[in-house]
């Protein structure tokens, strides 16, 4: 690997595994989870680091679903798996289907926060967002969509995905996204895409001065 | 402190902005990923009303125009149908170049623009908050309506697909973070807050550094500028110090 291969992610590993080595670094490997922040939100720098060196540590336990029961979280790893083409219980389906309980875990409280914004919050936020953004935001019962979802699925086990897309089948829709989202931001899925991170010239080429 | 002018708090600037424009570059669309995933970035100085050949006589001031370009990821997965390998296969092999486009325009700095302590309000910690009122004007919609139309010009020249349209709405008040005013800089006391060194008129001990002391802010992001005057202002003080004239 030269200079120009080191991405921010490595440089950010290597730093943060000199610290730890060094013993100097102070850093809590479990302080993202005891983080009293809203659903969603982290503490920069520290949380994010701690994030990027928890795959590096041995005692990794599997995940507890947060939301779905053992069952359901069992079809919506099968449903993650077929949308990927990948074994079930072959990384990086198990940790895309956590994720994905992990955002719907959290819906709830995100809507309910969305929902008593003040009215200049409000109008903040569809400034930036567009009113359509804020509004599903407020309305839209992900973990009804969820739970009908999967039980509509039970009813039908053998429909294809493709039919379901082809009719615009809500829960369908919504798992897809999340599961492509989930793919393409794993280590498998940044493998696949052969994506490099950003990384920049020390020196920019043709410009001596 | 620093209020016997009356100017403390008002003539409050943020830059706007016209965002979103963009669309795929169908001659680049590549079936290799690039050795290194660097973004593109450029901009086009201000050129209009700087230049007597781009003179618009809507507006005073002007505007600059920026973007950047890069291969897609992983974003034209969602536009695609389908699912598993074959989808991955697709999203690996029919990478789309985007092209993105904005333009950013100065705000005139108007008295009706203003911060202020608010009265009733306290934070955490019992510190009144600020209560801003401020809006654009008549010469940033005059000059919004020109950025739209030269955007929309550059993405028709280009030949972009799936092109999206520039933003015709200006980003909210605030939105870009580079707020400047409040505290203008002159040389008479009656009229601005601090003077030519940043010392605030009423005390010459107190320094205003940051973008407050703008008094007009230019297309152009506030950091640099504002970096100079610190080091101008902490110079000068160094020197008064030493002269023994603080």
């Amino acid at each position: 690997m030269d200079a120009e291969d080191l991405s921010r992610r490595v440089w950010l590993l290597r730093l943060g595994g000199g610290a730890l080595l060094a013993g100097c670094s102070g850093i809590d490997l479990g302080a993202a989870d005891g983080a009293k922040l809203p659903p969603g939100l982290y503490e920069p720098s520290i949380d994010h680091l701690a994030h990027v060196l928890r795959p590096a540590a041995k005692d990794v336990k599997p995940s507890v679903p947060l939301f779905f029961d053992a069952a359901e979280y069992r079809q919506l790893q099968a449903l993650v798996a077929r949308m990927l083409g990948e074994d079930p219980r072959t990384p990086p389906v198990p940790e895309i289907t956590a994720w994905i309980d992990l955002t719907v875990y959290d819906a709830a409280e995100v809507r309910r926060a969305a929902r008593s914004l003040s009215a200049e919050h409000r109008a903040l936020a569809v400034g930036f967002y567009g009113e359509a953004a804020v509004q599903e935001l407020e309305t839209r019962d992900v973990q009804e969509i969820c739970r009908a979802g999967l039980a509509r699925l039970n009813g039908e086990p053998s429909v294809s995905l493709e039919s379901l897309e082809a009719k615009g089948d809500v829960f369908i829709a919504w798992l897809r996204h999340r599961a492509i989202e989930g793919f393409y931001t794993s280590e498998a899925g940044l493998k696949e895409l052969d994506y490099k991170g950003h990384s920049f010239y020390n020196v920019s080429p043709g410009c001596d001065r | 402190m620093g209020a016997s002018s009356g100017a403390l708090g008002h003539y409050l600037m943020d830059h706007f902005t016209l965002e979103d424009g963009g669309g795929l570059l169908p001659a680049l669309r590549s079936a290799r990923r690039e050795p290194v995933g660097r973004p593109a970035g450029y901009i086009v100085p201000k050129y209009v009303n700087a230049d007597a050949r781009f003179r618009d006589k809507n507006f005073l001031r002007g505007y600059y125009l920026a973007g950047d370009s890069q291969q897609e990821l992983y974003g034209h997965a969602f536009g695609l149908r389908g699912f598993g390998r074959a989808l991955r296969r697709q999203v690996s092999r029919e990478i789309p170049y985007r092209f993105g486009i904005y333009a950013q325009g100065e705000c005139l700095p108007r008295y009706e623009n203003y911060v202020k302590l608010d009265p009733g309000k306290t934070d955490a910690w019992g510190v009144p908050v600020l209560h801003i009122s401020a809006s654009y004007g008549e010469n940033e919609h005059a000059m919004a309506r020109a950025m739209h139309t030269r955007l929309s010009e550059i993405l028709a020249a280009v030949k972009v697909e799936e092109m999206q349209a520039p933003s015709e709405k200006l980003s909210l008040f605030g939105k870009n973070i580079h707020e400047c005013g409040t505290a203008r800089m002159g040389d008479d006391p009656k009229k601005s807050v601090v003077n030519r060194f940043n010392q605030v008129h009423d005390a010459k001990t107190v320094l205003v550094t940051d973008g407050a002391c703008f008094v007009t802010q230019g297309c152009y992001e506030p950091t640099l500028t504002i970096m100079a005057v610190t080091v101008r202002a902490a110079e000068h003080l160094a020197d008064e110090y030493r002269r023994g004239n603080l």
